[in-house]
């Protein structure tokens, strides 16, 4: 089944965001876990995981739409020094992510690609589920400060 | 933050190095002091953009 071609860059593109977050939760997730935040290092770590099934489920899809997909791009990672700033580095790269899914989403509406659209709904709902997480412990770290956050997280 | 990944080079040590050079370096003079930028360059547009902010600014001590 052969796809539009500005669906295929369209679909690459968010594989791109993908494989790039694969990346960045997991290495954010092993220094988390080597300074001993291990709840911190879980969370990350299955967050990385999961971008890397959405990845597999794009990969496939490209392919079935007889496009090639393109693991050979990855986007700039946006890496903390310390726990916070992981955070806030993860909570710039998902909003950009979302944004980017939404538009590729009413691209594919308008392509009247459904199946595509039904799979970044999806992503777009891992996304949004993380930045609320995300939301969460910036709220935690502004009420309770840094250092009990921090304990919290061990 | 980590700026440049293939270097580990930090926002924190760029701030400074362009401070030190009172805001007048350009990309190419931090990538040769301090080595960034020199791999897959992708860090380049982010460099550029911390001398920008630090050249506007000139009371940023970081
Ligand atoms: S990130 Fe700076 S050269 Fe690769
Ligand atoms: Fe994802």
């Amino acid at each position: 089944m052969k796809l539009a071609s500005n669906t295929c860059s369209t679909l690459n593109k968010v594989l791109t965001n993908e494989l790039t977050g694969i990346n960045q939760h997991f290495l954010h997730a092993r220094m988390m876990k080597n300074w001993g935040f291990e709840s911190l290092n879980k969370k990350a770590y299955k967050r990385s995981i999961e971008e890397m099934k959405d990845a597999d489920d794009l990969i496939e899809r490209i392919l079935l739409l007889e496009g090639l997909p393109n693991l050979q791009q990855l986007g700039k990672l946006l890496i903390g020094e310390t726990p916070e700033e992981c955070l806030e580095c993860d909570m710039t790269f998902e909003q950009q992510k979302i944004d980017q899914l939404r538009k590729a989403i009413a691209d594919c509406e308008q392509a009247q690609d459904y199946i595509s659209r039904e799979l970044l709904e999806k992503l777009l709902e891992h996304g949004e589920e993380y930045l609320d997480w995300l939301e969460t412990q910036q709220y935690l770290i502004a009420n309770t400060g840094t250092q009990n956050y921090l304990q919290s997280q061990i | 933050m980590y700026v440049c990944i293939c270097r580990g080079v930090t926002s924190s040590q760029i701030q400074r190095e362009v401070s030190e050079q009172d805001g007048k370096s350009s990309v190419r003079e931090i990538n040769e002091r301090l080595g960034c930028g020199k791999d897959c360059g992708r860090c380049c547009s982010s460099i550029k953009q911390i001398i920008q902010q630090s050249g506007t600014n000139s009371s940023n001590p970081a």
